[in-house]
């Protein structure tokens, strides 16, 4: 490696990355399952990504090129413990700070829709996650799990009736009435 | 018309949701799901579904501007050091060029430009990892332990017959009086030391061996914020055994290859002396 493009990657790096840390940190929570590890997982992945920056200028898609690059500091991490998994949390301590609502409403039904999405199962909420919130096309979601698009849709398509199930009053794991939308 | 209907799967009002459906099968599907008002509810919730989950994670988990600087400050270290210690290898490189142009000494440049290298490769380790207190310090005399107690020639830069001119160096560099403990009584002959850099400053190194030629390596450095004060306890980095102490400030960590029962014997012993460092 030459000198110019170390210096190239450097520049780089830091500016565009900056743009990027809400989304990691978003993936990142969901990975971690609102546990501690969260932030180290961000911070992991990010120096990762300098380190093949100073390497490599051609990145098509910066956002799921990080996302690749966290899924695989995870994945790794998971096989180094062996056993021990993340901490799970589903309500307090993890981590989470609302902000000021628009509504009294509406901020409960985030909430509860929030924690009935830490209830569905890891994968289904990696994929719920990266396609729903963070936009990525179905094939780019495939190459940041490493998985066939079929398995991409499938896990999707689960996760997301669950979601609407839960939503829809039923077995949501904190049920509250006021909040139970009725058809 | 039937056959069309029957080739709309799951996977296309998925795409149709997520607004990545090819734009020209966007009527048959709008078609689909005019003729089948459940299907139509159910792509409704999953689109509410879809804006609701984000507003969820922006309220869950709102900016934090503060955060993302620090983390970038520290990525921008990373980078810092990553390139110095290139500029450390290039230079140590180019001393080996030198030596071996003027024909002599290469051998041990070389051996030099190793040692840099892996001293280099640890402290990033140790850096990376954000070690600190008790944990950093025996990260470092682990890896000090790794790269000098393997020279057979030059394990030392001063050696015991110094040792007066030895600890005044290393108590000016430290700034902190420092000297090395004596472990005859157990059958470990002072050796000499030297100055070694470490993530958290300088640190002096002193070393002993035994008649097996068993190497004992003592790291002392000035603590840094954390574990200023810690009692002994057994410590493993690098795959070097020892055991590590803390007291007034100042750390203290003993290891090397002798069995666990006789480094805890030894450890009590440097602690007992330094006690009045």
């Amino acid at each position: 490696m030459t000198g110019r493009d170390m210096m190239a990657g450097e520049r780089l790096s830091l500016d565009v990355l900056a743009d990027h840390i809400p989304a990691l940190r978003r993936y990142a929570h969901v990975l971690a399952r609102g546990g501690r590890d969260a932030d180290d997982l961000v911070q992991e992945a990010l120096l990762r990504a300098v380190d093949r920056l100073q390497v490599r200028a051609d990145v098509v898609n910066m956002k799921s090129w990080l996302f690749t690059i966290m899924h695989n500091v995870f994945v790794s991490r998971l096989r180094k413990a062996h056993v021990r998994r993340f901490d799970i949390s589903l309500e307090g301590d993890n981590g989470f700070q609302p902000g000021t609502p628009a509504t009294q409403e509406e901020a409960l039904r985030w909430r509860d829709l929030m924690r009935s999405f830490e209830t569905l199962p890891d994968d289904q909420r990696q994929v719920l996650l990266l396609v729903a919130v963070e936009g990525l096309g179905y094939a780019e979601v495939a190459a940041v799990l490493d998985i066939p698009i079929g398995t991409v849709m499938s896990r999707l398509s689960r996760g997301r009736e669950k979601l609407r199930q839960m939503m829809d009053g039923g077995d949501r794991p904190d049920t509250r009435t006021e909040l139970r939308r009725v058809k | 018309m039937r056959e069309i209907e029957r080739a709309i799967g799951d996977d296309d009002l998925q795409a149709y949701i997520d607004d990545c459906l090819d734009p020209a099968r966007l009527p048959e599907i709008e078609a689909h799901l005019a003729a089948h008002p459940e299907v139509t509810r159910r792509v409704d919730a999953y689109r509410r579904q879809r804006h609701d989950l984000r507003q969820a994670f922006a309220e869950a988990m709102p900016p934090r501007p503060d955060a993302d600087q620090a983390l970038l400050r520290r990525v921008d270290a990373y980078l810092r050091g990553k390139h110095q210690r290139r500029l450390l290898a290039a230079v140590a490189m180019i001393a080996v060029v030198i030596g071996a142009g003027l024909g002599g000494g290469s051998g041990w440049l070389l051996r030099g430009v190793t040692d840099l290298r892996q001293a280099a490769h640890e402290v990033a380790a140790n850096e990376v990892a954000g070690l600190s207190g008790i944990a950093a310090l025996a990260d470092e005399a682990g890896a000090a332990h790794v790269v000098f107690s393997a020279d057979r020639k030059r394990p030392v830069e001063m050696d015991a017959a110094h040792q007066a001119d030895l600890t005044r160096w290393l108590s000016n560099r430290l700034a902190h009086p420092v000297a090395p403990v004596d472990l005859a009584a157990a059958g470990f002959r002072f050796m000499g030391g030297r100055l070694v850099a470490t993530a958290h400053g300088p640190a002096a190194l002193f070393m002993y061996d035994d008649d097996k030629g068993t190497r004992l390596s003592l790291l002392i450095r000035p603590m840094a914020k954390t574990d200023m004060e810690a009692p002994l306890e057994a410590v493993k980095a690098h795959g070097v055994d020892g055991y590590a102490w803390a007291q007034h400030g100042i750390g203290f960590s003993l290891v090397g290859a002798a069995d666990d029962s006789r480094l805890q014997q030894l450890a009590t012993e440097a602690q007992r002396q330094s006690t009045g460092i």
